[in-house]
């Protein structure tokens, strides 16, 4: 037995008999465990129940913005107050039925006056549809105010401002001679727990324990648990790293130089815009340092876009657009390094775009970039490392789902995109872009290696992982959806 | 991107290809809708040759090997019709004007529109909503004598669309194209006019007279390219004369004087460039021949021939993406089809290695997970009404970094410190059971001596009724375990902790760490309802960045 129903039980044998109420004011366990102990006794055979029928009624919608005055006691006011006339709109609607039915007032052409009995009707007199109406919400049995007021509670009935049920309810609980002779212990925890004492003194030899009920509800436990982006974002970095790529990082606040000049984005250039990037106006500018990196970025402007090339634009700060950025970086401090091996880095970061934000856009999100510097590489190479990589994150890359595209972007030439379907989604979702960086841009960066390159976003790839609704979702660390969130599908 | 609306029946025609849509994706432009028999197509900013109808559908034909590029196709054809002399005034807004002279238009039909539209688009893109490059077309036959290009204080015209003489400045304030493009304007001293010997026909980057409109009959055109260098307005004019050649239209050169100096324009000459057989290999993982790449390089619409071993390829001088041979090789790949392409592995010896920072935060995160908090991931954008008002914190503007303009309102600054975004979190979650422990690693922001620092902070936050000063620091102790520093634990003092029960850690002078009881004022700013007990402490103090660890492994 359950210590509930032992308690039950035991309370029963000393009593007699019982109302679930008499129960649980001396077991003190809650009304649900004492009616769940009386049923299971009930299947042993050990008690019998008196049922009696008891009738509950809750208010509908309307009826509980009845509760503090009622449509045809809002229209009396309203009357009283205008000396007891008052023309029809057509607006008074239920209450200008019920004040004409209750007798309080009478229509003559289009007139609504007042009778005598509506002159009464107020003050200390109290409305009997109100006042059984807020009785029923106090009221836990209403059987004795249906005896009473019967014709009111069909009036409230008939207007569906109330809805009432009728149960049968366990009015008396008796012990019978079985449950006399079923061995109650006195102690409701007895031999449900498996206790220290019990395991030191040996006693769990002789104890058999109760039986759980294993289809109970239980208190739920959260786990503490990572975000979903550090999920993610390792598991892509886990992903190059088992591909031999070396993982860097770079500064969020980067200069434009870094972000748009050293990448041959022409000054004048729409994503350079404050419409599209976040530019910071504390501090007013960053240094570029390299006198000698300066001048021949200003020359691969002034010699492929034309002269009007301005040093104190390249030195804005803003909030970096792509983490292209940081290859940018990396090509000009490690290129020349690189020996017989080519050098393979990645980096994974977030970026920041000027958007408004909505369901499928973020103003702060994140990229992945990689770079190869080496000799003798091409697109042949790019391809075969992209497809490896989106292989090992378990995407299918055969043509019917991956496809390869031309594609434009300032930096790199030959350009491409990598496009996916997912066979499930139907839709198509853009992997990354990438090629092979310009001559013009390793060259100004000090090097005459060749330069593989490529970026995309990892929040779009998260959202197919995760399926998503929206992608805000992903940020507003609400703790429920952190607490209770689906697994990702890696 | 540009998008650009043809009608198919016109595209097929032109071209004499009927597959429209799949050529243009392999070209590696978007088709963005095809519907009511017209495709529109996304075509990207270094391709404004295929803005114009006749452009697309030379580029569809070449590819399709429907028709082969001719040597020397672009050329003018004949000597110069007219004159544009460069006058006194125009300041800095566009002092640079050339032109180009159409005979032989046929713009029945939608080739009205195709070509206003062709220019508009220029505009829009290539010239920078007319910021850097305007054109403008007028009716040859309806313009009288030599051009003049000059800055004009005052004057008025009847311009296109409008039915009388209006002021410059009256075109600025009322006329559509005036109210879009007036920005253009701001801070010239004079307006850039372009006149003919006997009237007005453009206000320079805005309108052009309604005297010299083109229509559906109009068979010779003048075309102005005004911009803020030679080089923009030359390229500009490469492209829209080879794209009326295109056309089948001739094109005639005109004749630009400023002082004594005079020189006519659009200048057609193409570039050499020769393409290497093994650069192709690496490109497009095969080996190919030099006739192959012949052919590839003819669908692209370039003619080119056998030369060393590889090609020499001649560039049309619509081509104003040309750059070096890089832009060839792609030209290649894609006629031979990026799917064709044979992907090849990069040969060498690799040992991938994770940065030390990365690994550090997962370190910290492990064992904050570990002692049952879960991990919040904010935005680094934040406002100081959230980062300090409501923390109680007192800032000092000049060390904190400011966003210049947002379009999301609540973005004005980036966070230096991590715990206020994780005050938000938990006062939008007060419904959710207690007790709640949540825990960020992230960077944070703030500039220091003119210099900003980014830094790596980890912070924590305990919701609980019985929240308290003794939770905070046991777990705190753990961390300055795991990081392996043995600070010195003082009294601290923060408005946004309870006065006494708060705690900083310091190492030597150095605090890198605060901890404590959380006011409840600051509770009540966040909309807390039970008490908080939080830490929060540096990590990196100033990121440094990658300095080529692990190329030596």
């Amino acid at each position: 037995l359950h210590r509930y129903e032992t308690a039950v039980l035991s309370f029963l044998q000393k009593h007699g008999k019982g109302s679930v109420g008499d129960i649980d004011g001396s077991l003190r366990i809650g009304r649900d465990s004492v009616l769940w102990a009386i049923e299971s006794l009930l299947e042993l055979s050990a008690v019998e129940v008196d049922r009696a029928a008891k009738i509950t009624a809750s208010l509908t919608e309307e009826g509980k913005s009845y509760a503090k005055l009622f449509p045809e006691e809002k229209l009396l006011d309203e009357i009283k107050g205008s000396e007891g006339r008052k023309k029809i709109t057509g607006k008074e609607g239920v209450g200008l039925i019920w004040a004409k039915k209750n007798g309080w007032v009478t229509i003559e052409n289009g007139v609504i006056s007042l009778t005598e009995s509506g002159k009464k009707f107020g003050g200390s007199t109290s409305y009997p549809q109100r006042k059984v109406l807020n009785e029923i919400v106090s009221s836990d049995d209403l059987s004795d105010l249906f005896e009473k007021s019967r014709d009111v509670v069909k009036i409230l009935s008939t207007r569906g401002l109330i809805e009432t049920k009728e149960k049968s309810e366990i009015s008396e609980i008796k012990i019978t001679k079985t449950g006399m002779s079923i061995k109650a212990s006195g102690e409701s925890n007895g031999s449900s727990e498996l206790t220290r004492e019990m395991i030191s003194s040996g006693a769990w030899k002789s104890t058999k324990f109760r039986n759980y009920d294993i289809g109970a509800e239980v208190e739920p436990i959260y786990p503490a648990r990572l975000h979903p982006v550090r999920e993610f974002v390792n598991y892509i970095r886990d992903t190059w790293v088992s591909m031999g790529f070396i993982e860097s990082s770079g500064p969020i606040v980067e200069s434009a130089f870094w972000n748009f000049d050293a990448l041959f984005s022409p000054q004048d250039h729409p994503t350079r815009d404050m419409q599209d990037t976040f530019f910071i106006s504390n501090p007013k500018e960053l240094e570029i340092g390299d006198l000698k990196l300066l001048s021949d970025v200003r020359s691969m402007h002034t010699n492929n876009w034309g002269k009007a090339w301005r040093e104190e634009i390249a030195k804005q700060p803003l909030l970096r657009t792509h983490t292209t950025s940081v290859s940018a970086r990396n090509i000009k401090k490690l290129a020349n390094a690189v020996t017989e091996s080519p050098l393979k880095l990645f980096s994974v970061g977030k970026v920041f775009r000027n958007e408004s934000i909505d369901y499928k856009h973020l103003a702060e999100f994140h990229q992945m970039d990689g770079i190869i510097i080496g000799r003798k590489l091409g697109m042949a190479h790019l391809i075969h490392t992209l497809k490896e990589f989106y292989g090992n994150m378990g995407l299918d890359t055969s043509s019917q789902s991956m496809r390869i595209k031309p594609a434009y972007f300032p930096f790199v030439e030959p350009g491409l995109e990598i496009q996916y379907t997912d066979k499930n989604m139907g839709t198509e979702i853009e992997l990354c872009g990438g090629g092979v960086i310009r001559k013009e841009i390793s060259k100004a960066l000090g090097t005459n290696m060749t330069i593989l390159a490529w970026g995309g976003g990892l929040e779009r790839l998260m959202f197919y992982f995760m399926k998503l609704d929206s992608i805000t979702e992903l940020y507003k660390n609400d703790v429920g959806w952190l607490r209770r969130r689906d697994e990702l599908k890696l | 991107m540009a998008t650009i609306t043809f009608k198919i029946d016109d595209l097929v025609s032109a071209s004499g290809v009927k597959e429209i849509d799949k050529i243009v994706d392999r070209l590696g432009m978007g088709v963005e809708e095809m519907k009511d028999g017209s495709i529109t197509i996304d075509v990207t900013p270094n391709r404004p040759d295929l803005l114009y109808m006749q452009g697309m559908a030379r580029a569809i034909a070449n590819f399709a090997g429907k028709k082969e590029p001719v040597d020397n196709f672009y050329k003018v054809a004949g000597n110069p019709v007219i004159e544009i002399e460069v006058g006194q005034g125009l300041g800095q807004t566009m002092p640079y004007i050339g032109g180009v002279v159409a005979k032989g238009l046929n713009l029945k039909g939608s080739n009205l529109v195709y070509l206003i539209n062709f220019l508009e688009k220029l505009d829009d893109t290539y010239g920078r909503r007319r910021k850097k490059i305007s054109t403008g077309i007028n009716d040859m036959s309806k313009i009288k004598g030599n051009l003049k290009y000059y800055g004009a204080s005052e004057g008025k015209f009847r311009p296109l669309g409008h039915d009388k003489e209006m002021t410059f400045g009256k075109i600025l304030e009322l006329h559509k194209k005036g109210v879009q493009y007036g920005s253009v304007l701001e801070g010239a001293k004079k307006y850039p006019i372009l006149a003919d010997s006997d009237k007005i026909i453009a206000l320079i980057p805005i309108i052009n007279t309604e005297a010299s409109k083109i229509t559906e009959s109009t068979t010779d055109a003048f075309i102005d390219v005004t911009g803020t260098s030679q080089q923009a307005v030359d390229q500009m004019l490469k492209v829209i004369a080879c794209a009326l050649i295109d056309a089948g239209v001739d094109v005639y050169p005109v004749t630009v004087t400023k002082g004594k100096k005079s020189w006519t324009t659009p200048t057609l000459e193409y570039k050499e460039v020769t393409v290497k057989l093994g650069k192709i290999d690496r490109t497009i993982g095969n080996e190919l021949t030099e006739s192959d790449l012949v052919a590839l390089t003819n669908r692209m619409g370039y003619t080119s021939s056998k030369y060393g071993d590889g090609i020499l390829v001649e560039v049309p001088p619509y081509r104003i993406d040309f750059f070096n041979e890089q832009d060839i090789v792609e030209d290649i790949a894609i006629a031979y089809g990026y799917e064709n392409i044979q992907p090849m592995p990069v040969i060498g010896t690799f040992l991938g290695v994770t940065e030390d920072i990365m690994d550090l935060s997962d370190r910290v995160s492990m064992l904050m997970v570990g002692m049952g908090f879960t991990e919040s991931y904010n935005n680094y954008l934040t406002n100081e009404k959230n980062c300090f008002e409501r923390m109680g914190r007192e800032f000092d503007k000049k060390e904190i970094v400011s966003i210049t303009y947002s379009k999301t309102e609540t973005f004005t600054i980036l966070r230096d410190s991590v715990l206020p975004s994780l005050m938000e979190n938990i006062g939008h979650s007060v419904h959710e059971k207690m007790p709640q422990r949540l825990f960020e690693v992230g960077r944070t922001f703030r500039i220091k001596n003119g210099k900003i620092v980014e830094s790596i902070k980890l912070a924590f936050v305990i919701e609980h009724s019985k929240a308290n000063f003794s939770e905070a620091k046991a777990c705190a102790d753990n961390v300055f375990r795991h990081l392996g520093v043995k600070p010195k634990i003082e009294i601290g003092k923060s408005s946004s902790y309870i006065e006494g029960r708060c705690a900083v850690a310091k190492i030597g002078e150095n605090l890198i760490a605060t901890f404590g009881e959380i006011h409840p004022s600051v509770l009540e700013a966040f909309k807390l309802e039970e008490p908080v007990a939080a830490f929060e402490i540096d990590i990196i103090k100033e990121v440094p960045y990658f300095d080529g660890k692990g190329l030596g492994k």
